[in-house]
């Protein structure tokens, strides 16, 4: 935690003024990450260090499990399969291409026809990775993974792609950093599955303020578009 | 109360860089302005400004009770009826609120008045919590401002009591429009202070919202939201396609949907209607309401809805003194007796009064060359006399 007073006199008892009277301000200012790392740190996640943590283990590929030989050759291949069922009837299903697109990216959506009948007329992400437990004793889901390359965070952090690695298809989010395959992940997102397609629809919010804010004729507000 | 001019701090942007800062000059110029402060004495804040504060409050609560249960009152106010329902649930459940502000016109002669009150999406709120107080921390170990001088300003430590005893233990997302810099900049001090509280902050565009089948409003990866901040004003959220949504969903709001009842220009026709005479109120009424006649040739219409002074008319002896352009208007407007704001060397200063939750909380002051406060006005700091 960065303290954000610079002088070394902050915390110390201002001098000279009368005891008796009682501060009118804070005593204390800090900031976590606004100051330093600014706030584009604040959409990268990792945000909530008390929850527990499950360890497992994350692929791309079947093969890629089999070659590193921390799971079975035969626990890698039934976790793919597995991946594989519960995708096709589990995947989220975007009303849009555009739709599916500002959350996985411009490479991470399928049309819905070409992994299910199902899913006909709708987007799908598709399925980039699976999860599986380090150990069997852990009793893990074995879960589908999808790229998580929200437009927002691509453009603070200034990456596309895998940059904000995956998430699970109940919306859990799984940082992965490119090459370990062994995560940490939080046992809600760990455990939580999703057992029906959801259909979500977005852009409903937002419409009013951007047209309100931009048609006006005071030429839009200085530095701000909601805040009064 | 008084303005004291000092020279700036020569390394005062890199201050402001330290401190995470990154709004304080708009298109060239400057937004935040040390080029001066304004000086209180104790009672001034404490009399004229915190316990009026206090009781506007109060007042402006006893409202929403009312208005929730007259529907006429939330006709007046132009809240479409799809969101009453809403608006009084919330109300009914007690969905805490974070914050809000008050602006006053105040000059030495005569109490402060109420000109209005941001209960919903008010800004300025790191620039006063957090830039404001490290000026008059440096400027005292510096000797530049009067040994033992205060400030007004207990807003960070409140927020973060605020988060840690009403946000959900699973956090709350915050959402607004990345690329508005002055909203993402209080987006993110916001973020900062749930995090303080133990809180899970992420941030989302307000636009990546999405509804799923199921009613629930949901984030960009499709969970769940279960408290929302949104930096985003309810009658825009009420007017958007997912508006109709909010009354269903299990989302939980910061600010709650009643505060659409507070944050709306009709309020202050209705507290002058609930407490004619009240010295922190002026006079005011609808603009259909013939009563507004005893307004005489000086007065302020304000639109309904609206920012920043946009769509304000200042008339003085029947005359146009102000007029700021904008977009809003459409929905009606209040005629407020006309306060003018003190008129000091360096302009016309605003007093913002926060409130978080129930308690005031701390002072901003905002200069403008015009008789309307815009966004063009400027932050200047404040501190207490010792």
């Amino acid at each position: 935690m960065e303290t954000a007073p610079a002088p070394e006199a902050a915390g110390a008892p201002a001098t000279g003024s009368t005891a008796t009277r009682r501060s009118k301000r804070s005593a204390a200012v800090s900031l976590v990450l606004v100051a330093g790392a600014g706030a584009a740190a604040l959409t990268l996640g990792g945000l909530d260090s008390s929850q527990r943590e499950e360890e497992a283990l994350v692929y791309g590929s079947l093969g890629a499990c089999i070659a590193q030989q921390l799971r079975s050759a035969e626990a890698c291949i039934a976790a793919y399969k597995t991946a594989q069922e519960t995708y096709a009837a589990t995947a989220p299903r975007y009303e849009t291409e555009a739709d599916c697109q500002r959350h996985h990216g411009s490479s991470g959506c399928t049309p819905g026809e070409q992994v299910t009948a199902a899913a006909n007329g709708r987007y799908l992400p598709v399925m980039a990775a699976f999860m599986m437990g380090r150990t069997d004793a852990q009793d893990l889901p074995i879960q589908p993974l999808y790229a998580h390359a929200p437009e927002e965070e691509r453009d603070a952090a200034g990456t596309a792609g895998h940059g904000g690695g995956y998430c699970t298809g109940a919306g859990g989010r799984v940082a992965y950093a490119g090459g370990a395959s062994r995560v940490h992940v939080p046992a809600s997102v760990a455990r939580t599955t999703s057992t029906t397609p959801r259909t979500i629809s977005r852009g409903g919010f937002g419409g009013t303020g951007r047209a309100t804010a931009f048609s006006g004729g005071s030429g839009g507000r200085a530095g701000g578009i909601g805040g009064g | 109360m008084r303005r004291v001019a000092i020279p700036e701090r020569p390394d005062w942007r890199l201050h402001a860089a330290r401190a995470g800062f990154t709004f304080h000059t708009f298109d060239g110029a400057r937004y935040w302005d040390e080029s001066a402060y304004y000086a209180f004495s104790l009672a001034e804040i404490e009399d004229a400004i915190e316990a009026p504060s206090a009781a506007l409050h109060d007042l402006c609560l006893a409202f929403v009770d009312r208005a929730v249960r007259d529907e006429a009152i939330l006709a007046s106010l132009r809240i479409p009826e799809h969101a009453w329902d809403a608006i009084r649930a919330s109300w009914e459940r007690r969905d805490p609120s974070l914050y809000g502000r008050f602006d006053f016109s105040y000059a030495e002669e005569g109490p402060a008045k109420l000109l209005e009150y941001n209960a919903d999406t008010p800004t300025a709120l790191y620039e006063s919590a957090v830039f404001q107080w490290l000026w008059l921390e440096d400027g005292l170990a510096r000797g530049r401002l009067p040994v033992g001088a205060d400030q007004f300003n207990t807003l960070h430590e409140a927020l973060v009591a605020r988060f840690a005893a009403v946000a959900p233990p699973e956090g709350v997302a915050f959402a607004g429009f990345p690329d508005a810099p002055e909203d993402r900049g209080t987006l993110a001090y916001l973020q900062d202070c749930a995090l303080q509280a133990g809180r899970a902050a992420p941030f989302l565009s307000v636009e990546a919202i999405g509804l799923a089948e199921d009613g629930r409003f949901v984030d960009e990866a499709g969970a769940p939201i279960g408290c929302l901040f949104k930096l985003y004003p309810w009658e825009w959220m009420f007017a958007d396609r997912f508006g109709r949504a909010v009354g269903t969903a299990t989302t939980r709001f910061l600010e709650p949907p009643w505060k659409a009842v507070l944050s709306n220009k009709g309020l202050l026709a209705h507290l002058w209607g609930m407490e004619p005479g009240h010295p922190n109120l002026l006079p005011t009424f609808f603009e259909e309401d013939p009563a507004k006649a005893a307004l005489g040739r000086s007065f302020v219409r304000k639109p309904l809805y609206g920012r920043e002074g946009a769509n304000v008319l200042i008339v003085r002896d029947g005359a146009v003194a102000a007029h700021g352009a904008g977009p809003y208007g459409g929905e009606g407007y209040v005629r407020q007796a006309l306060a003018e704001l003190p008129n000091f060397a360096g302009g016309r200063a605003l007093i913002g009064s926060w409130m978080v939750g129930d308690r005031p909380a701390g002072l901003c002051l905002r200069e403008s060359d015009g008789l309307i406060t815009t966004d063009r006005a400027r932050f200047v700091p404040h501190l207490i006399d010792p």
